[in-house]
């Protein structure tokens, strides 16, 4: 009997070590795992999966950050460490954006938000983020980014700063052209940038005859290009519109309500999915970013971007250039702050500010006094411009990060270094 | 208003409210016939519009040839539904079952058939958006009216396909049994007519009209998996306001949506939608059968 005891009793030792065990098991793997002598440092992205932008900008992430380990990964404090991203779909919502981020934060211990596309999204996300003091470099147009009240929010695109370096290019292109509508989706991206075209129109001696909002799933645009028709402008302007599918239905509407005006669009079109829906001619007249690899003399980093996309998927897409510097800034961010605590990089770059070179061109984090903000926060960037004339798109120019810089400053007033 | 502005506004509202026709003839019939109130009408539109899409543009078929291979292949996938889906929970109702119940369950049913259909494309397609080159891209220019003349053909196409269903319908005696079925299936069954099949070929007739919609309005918008969802809404207010079971007040009702969105939208701005909704809301006050219908069971 006194056996069995001894026997029952190392079985239950036995089969209650590993639970025992478990119970004093060390909490999950943190965001920064060890794999050998480098470890993993976890960053996270929401993006839309069902438009081209955020498909598109998925696939160059799925590109970049593996060839970026490839290639050493990021060397901070004499620590190797290898990017995981983790990419969740907002569908470019408030609340998908929200759900998202929050799984990110919360679930995935991520240290660092990268490259988001839609400001409905990222808005939403920041009742998360800022809270967890979680860094964000995303692509954002509304001006809720760059809100005094935000600390660790960082807009990394050009949507805010590159009209003031536009609107000379379409003065010289159409120097008769005086008045202007604003076609712009109904959500927080089209209403904030429909705000700030309108400001930086006005500013620049340019009639605003009318902002009109369309919900972001419109596919039926002849009402509203008969309407602009009856307000006579002679620019259109596209803010906040996925420059894709739905661009190429909008410029198709005004084509066939007889618009002959000029058009601009401070994001290059994806011309494949636009002249799938609509003729070459509808296009005439319009003035916009041209992508960095297509310009005449691209820069090494641009033609090698290129390069590797056409290598490993095929075909090439200019919507995938769009959001990725803010993948380069978060690098850059890391490297300079020598640091991969969230805290410490986020204070750096607000106190010190940040430049970058990405295939899109250098940028700058500027702060922004015009909004009040104190903080490094916002982005001016090298820019090229095109007009689409003959079918094609001609070559206007080139404006550096500082001339944009120089030209957003004389536009908003303050000083932004 | 000028003659040009007016003239543009009708043809825009003309086009709207003759895919909505189209659409809601199908909903019509689906309903009369089989008794379901289908909320998957929305998903063949955008199956119909993904057939176009495969045929017209990427395999190059010749347009009308891909219009009417969109009509069959959604025939079809009616037809497959009904047997699928409606026929075996059709089978579990009784004598006693109560008909408010049989067109819940069914019209659960539809939602489930609404959910597989919208995840297959979405499977099959993916979600990116995609484009048809339109087969008309002229402009007709008529004293400074420009009027696309990819549109006048859908508006044509729309008319014929109204004229074709009339005569089916009225002029057949498939039509005539159609009609029998829908107003006493066990009486039709008593004259030593198969009604089951004329149920199953009901369903493939509404599902057909929807997929001719959805392939005949693709290459003027774009083949996204969203735009079933986004018409069906507005399908259902266009068969509560003509009425149901009028093909008339369908007519009717899909074309004073379709002024009402296209004029609304030019003098009101986006408020336009509220005033269909209000429209809906005062005819129903007033005539709860809607404009041509009955409010009978």
């Amino acid at each position: 009997m006194k056996k069995l005891m001894v026997f029952l009793f190392l079985i239950l030792v036995l089969v209650a070590l590993p639970v025992l065990g478990a119970c004093g098991a060390p909490p999950p793997a943190p965001a920064t795992a060890a794999t050998g002598d480098v470890k993993t440092l976890k960053i996270g992205s929401t993006l839309p999966f069902t438009n081209s932008l955020g498909i598109d900008t998925k696939k160059a992430l799925e590109m970049i950050i593996p060839a970026f380990n490839k290639a050493g990964g990021l060397t901070v404090n004499g620590q190797k460490y290898n990017l995981d991203l983790v990419i969740y779909d907002d569908k470019y919502t408030a609340d998908g954006g929200r759900a998202a981020v929050e799984r990110l934060v919360n679930e995935d211990k991520v240290k660092f938000i990268i490259c988001q596309v839609g400001s409905a999204p990222i808005v939403a996300g920041l009742s998360v983020t800022e809270p967890a003091k979680i860094p964000v470099f995303c692509g954002g147009a509304s001006e809720k980014i760059i809100d005094p009240k935000m600390q660790y929010t960082y807009g990394t695109a050009t949507w805010r700063t590159n009209l003031p370096p536009l609107f000379p290019l379409l003065k010289k292109a159409f120097p008769n052209a005086q008045t202007m509508v604003n076609l712009s989706p109904d959500d927080e991206t089209g209403k904030a940038l429909a705000r700030d075209h309108a400001n930086i129109a006005t500013k620049l001696g340019i009639k605003v005859l009318d902002n009109i909002f369309y919900p972001r799933d419109t596919q039926d645009f002849a009402p509203f290009a008969t309407k602009i028709m009856s307000l006579k402008p002679d620019i259109m302007d596209y803010p906040g519109a996925v420059a894709g599918t739905q661009f190429g239905l909008q410029f198709k509407a005004l084509y066939e309500a007889g618009f002959k005006g000029a058009h601009i669009s401070p994001m290059p079109p994806n011309m494949v999915e636009v002249l799938a829906v609509t003729p070459k001619e509808s296009m005439e007249g319009l003035i916009s970013i041209l992508p960095s690899t297509e310009i005449p003399n691209p820069t090494a980093m641009a033609k090698q971007y290129k390069a590797d996309w056409t290598a490993k998927y095929g075909g090439w897409s200019v919507a995938s250039l769009t959001w990725i510097p803010a993948f380069y800034a978060f690098v850059e961010a890391v490297k300079k702050a020598n640091s991969v605590d969230p805290e410490v990089v986020s204070a750096y770059i607000s106190k010190n500010g940040l430049q970058w070179e990405s295939p899109n061109g250098k940028g700058i984090l500027v702060k922004r006094p015009d909004y009040k903000v104190d903080r490094f926060c916002d982005t001016v960037a090298t820019l090229d411009f095109s007009l689409y004339k003959g079918g094609n798109f001609e070559y206007l120019g080139t404006i550096s990060a500082e001339e944009a810089l120089a030209a957003n400053q004389t536009a908003f007033g303050g000083q932004w270094k | 208003m000028s003659l040009g502005l007016f003239v543009q506004l009708l043809v825009n509202a003309l086009t709207i409210g003759s895919i909505y026709i189209l659409m809601v003839l199908g909903l019509d019939i689906i309903l009369r016939g089989t008794k379901i109130l289908n909320f998957a009408h929305g998903q063949l539109y955008m199956i119909g519009a993904y057939v176009m899409f495969l045929f017209f543009q990427m395999l190059h078929v010749n347009y009308i040839v891909s219009l009417l291979l969109a009509g069959i292949a959604l025939a079809i996938v009616g037809a497959l539904s009904y047997l699928g889906i409606f026929a075996i929970l059709s089978k579990r109702f009784t004598v006693s079952t109560s008909f408010s119940y049989r067109l819940l369950l069914s019209a659960m049913a539809s939602v489930g058939l609404m959910m597989i259909l919208q995840q297959g494309t979405l499977l099959a397609f993916g979600t990116q958006e995609r484009g048809i080159q339109s087969p008309f891209p002229q402009i007709l220019d008529i004293f400074d009216v420009r009027i696309s003349l990819l549109r006048v053909v859908i508006i044509i196409l729309s008319v014929l396909v109204c004229l074709g269903l009339y005569l089916l319908m009225y002029k057949t005696s498939f039509g005539r049994l159609l009609r029998a079925v829908s107003y006493d299936p066990e009486a039709v069954t008593l004259q030593g007519v198969n009604a089951f099949w004329i149920l199953v070929l009901c369903f493939a007739l509404g599902s057909a009209l929807a997929g001719l919609a959805g392939a005949i309005i693709a290459p003027l918008f774009s083949v996204t998996n969203q735009m079933g969802q986004n018409v069906i809404f507005l399908s259902f207010l266009v068969l509560l306001l003509g009425g149901i079971g009028s093909y008339r007040g369908t007519i009717i009702g899909g074309l004073l949506v379709g002024l009402l969105l296209s004029f609304g939208f030019q003098f009101l701005g986006g408020v336009a939608e509220l005033f269909v909704f209000m429209l809906v809301i005062i005819i129903l006050i007033i005539r709860p059968g809607g404009l041509l219908g009955e409010a009978t069971e």
